[in-house]
């Protein structure tokens, strides 16, 4: 009886988060008069592939899609580039003031984007970054980065010290220890970081919004949002649009799902 | 294989002294065994030769060459951890192998003396698992292998047997012993676990409190301890102390325990004693030095107990009650008839006593 309630709600829950990518999926391949019909329709009645080719044809999306793949990927190796040695420093290190900026990493997370976006832009006019995909970037990685360290610090804090000092007893430099025993136990903590972190640099509007003006540097969410702005809305076309993008997100969970749900288990360290 | 050498070595940590002055010197092939409670400063002691902390004063010296300021990776020693520090991501066989390759040992060599290692330690089937798969005791010889198999100046074994149960610490202990004897390797093993510093150690240093009490044999700690520290760490159950007043008695010395007759001091201790009569002091007796007195024996040193607690071990059998306030344990013989509430009469062998100058914990010699 309480399984039954348990899966009704679950079921409810999985409707009400599910019902409107299945709707934007079904939309996609419907032609357009199937769109407007009322009462309307789930299921297309002739399937279509025509707002697909509409998008690559008469828009940028190709581009767009370009533009995002490249901004994401940069803005999750910079940051990784730039949590994983700070982690390292906040957790394997002794020094005066430590905890406050431990402390100060994390309060600064608490800005909401729509705070800092001005200030942001002022910055970046200042050192001509604006309408560059690598002031985008900087934006991402500086907006990621205290997250990205919390997370990892709390990866770097579960794993134990001896095995470090065993490694660098057994020969192996400071740089060898991070690479060949750190890294591979964070692993989880590197990847689920840096999934964050792409989707973080994937989904977002208004730093791109604000930093870029220039169409052929656009990103997908902004990119999308201008297809409003034509004199007649394709709904077709941007429900496709909304699809694809849903696809790498997609992939990159798929493969990183195994990282993040198994760590290398315990075992060298008895405690 | 290296000689060590620590000279004035200090650790200060924030607000107190974790080692304070230690001089120490383990010779060529020795296996030295540092013991002491938690917190004595003995584990403090072997990060600081392994150079995983950096003494804040004071001279390392491996093999005939100062070490302060090298890497740990440069000062090639090897360390067994308490908890083995095994690398959960490698197979047993690249956790023996990593120190080796750290270094760019040939592939060929590198598998012809992890194999030797394994072979030596009998985990020979064991290496292609993973750590996880493996039992505390095979993770104990794996950390092991990880060790010998580079072959180093020195070794360190920081408390390597206190995960263990009993019964696989003892054969451990032996097998320690066995491939000390084989290797001839100078080794440092830290312990609190005094059982395992008299069965391994060449020589033992007794730690209290960040100092080094006593440095000597196994033996010679046992019958000769330096200090009342030094006297209750070493022998299990611990020595018994008892105040008493050390009084001329005649021509000769004897102690005179509250709720106990005279016991005459041995002549031979007397010369040592002899400035000291009038004292109150504390004097020691291990509980192996007191046997139960026949009927009818002379009465010459008997403490007499109430038994309160009668714990029979096997081979022997320990019978604890009290003389006057003071708790006092004897061994007995495991065939021993004693009972919970009966009166016991123990002779003392007094040879063996010892008496402790309360004001400088010091034993009198």
């Amino acid at each position: 009886m309480r399984r039954a309630a348990l899966a009704c709600g679950v079921a409810a829950l999985l409707f009400f988060a599910a019902f409107p990518f299945a709707w934007m999926i079904t939309t996609a391949f419907k032609p357009s008069n199937e769109i407007f019909v009322s009462p309307p329709v789930f299921f297309p009645r002739t399937y279509t592939l025509d707002n697909l080719a509409h998008l690559f044809q008469q828009t940028r999306f190709a581009t767009y899609l370009a533009n995002s793949v490249l901004v994401a990927s940069s803005t999750v190796l910079l940051t990784l580039a730039v949590a994983v040695p700070g982690a390292y420093g906040l957790t394997r290190f002794r020094f005066r003031g430590r905890e406050t900026i431990s402390a100060t990493i994390l309060f600064t997370y608490m800005f909401a984007p729509i705070m800092i976006i001005i200030p942001f832009y002022v910055l970046m006019r200042a050192l001509e970054l604006v309408n560059t995909h690598f002031g985008l970037v900087l934006a991402y990685t500086a907006f990621c980065l205290p997250f990205a360290l919390w997370l990892l610090r709390t990866f770097f804090q579960s794993i134990p010290l001896e095995l470090e000092e065993a490694a660098m007893t057994d020969g192996a430099s400071r740089a060898q220890t991070v690479l060949r025993v750190l890294l591979p136990l964070a692993l989880p903590g590197v990847v689920a970081t840096g999934t964050f972190t792409f989707i973080l640099a994937w989904n977002d509007y208004i730093f791109a919004r604000v930093l870029l003006s220039a169409d052929e540097l656009k990103t997908l969410p902004v990119g999308i949002a201008d297809l409003y702005n034509a004199s007649v809305v394709d709904w077709g076309m941007i429900m496709s649009a909304g699809m694809l993008v849903l696809i790498p997100v997609l992939v990159v969970f798929l493969v990183v799902q195994r990282y993040l749900v198994a760590g290398w288990g315990a075992g060298g360290i008895k405690g | 294989m290296a000689k060590l050498v620590l000279r004035g070595v200090r650790k200060r940590f924030e607000d107190r002294d974790a080692v304070c002055g230690m001089d120490l010197e383990v010779v060529d092939g020795e296996l030295l065994v540092l013991v002491g409670p938690s917190g004595c400063g003995k584990t403090t002691t072997l990060r600081i030769i392994a150079g995983l902390e950096d003494a804040t004063e004071g001279e390392v010296w491996i093999g005939g060459r100062m070490v302060n300021g090298v890497a740990p990776k440069d000062r090639d020693v090897a360390v067994v951890f308490q908890n083995y520090a095994l690398y959960p991501h490698m197979k047993v066989f690249d956790n023996i192998a990593f120190g080796l390759r750290m270094r760019g040992t040939s592939r060929d060599e590198v598998r012809r003396r992890v194999e030797a290692a394994a072979a030596l330690l009998g985990i020979m089937e064991l290496l292609e698992r993973r750590p996880a798969q493996l039992s505390g005791g095979q993770r104990q010889r794996v950390a092991m292998g990880r060790a010998i198999v580079r072959q180093p100046q020195l070794f360190l074994f920081d408390e390597p047997l206190s995960n263990l149960d009993a019964k696989l610490r003892a054969q451990m202990r032996t097998e320690i012993k066995r491939l000390h004897l084989s290797l001839a390797a100078t080794t440092v093993y830290v312990t609190h676990d005094q059982v395992e510093a008299m069965t391994l150690a060449t020589r033992i240093v007794v730690m209290n409190a960040g100092r080094i009490e006593q440095i000597g044999a196994p033996a010679e700690l046992y019958s000769h301890p330096a200090t009342r520290f030094v006297a209750g760490f070493i022998g299990s159950p611990a020595m018994n102390f008892m105040p008493c007043l050390l009084r001329t008695n005649g021509a000769g010395l004897a102690v005179e325990i509250e709720g106990a007759t005279l016991l005459p001091v041995p002549s031979s201790r007397e010369p040592a004693y002899r400035a000291h009569a009038g004292r109150r002091l504390i004097f020691g007796l291990r509980p192996e030095h007191l046997a139960e007195r026949a009927h009818g024996a002379p009465a010459e040193a008997v403490l007499s107990i109430e038994i309160e607690v009668v714990e029979p071990q096997g081979i022997d059998t320990m019978a604890i009650g009290r003389v006057g306030a003071t708790e006092l344990c004897a061994r007995l013989p495991g065939t021993s008839s004693a009972r919970r509430g009966a009166r016991l009469s123990l002779s003392a062998d007094m040879k063996q006593m010892h008496l402790i100058d309360p004001e400088t914990d010091q034993v009198i010699r």
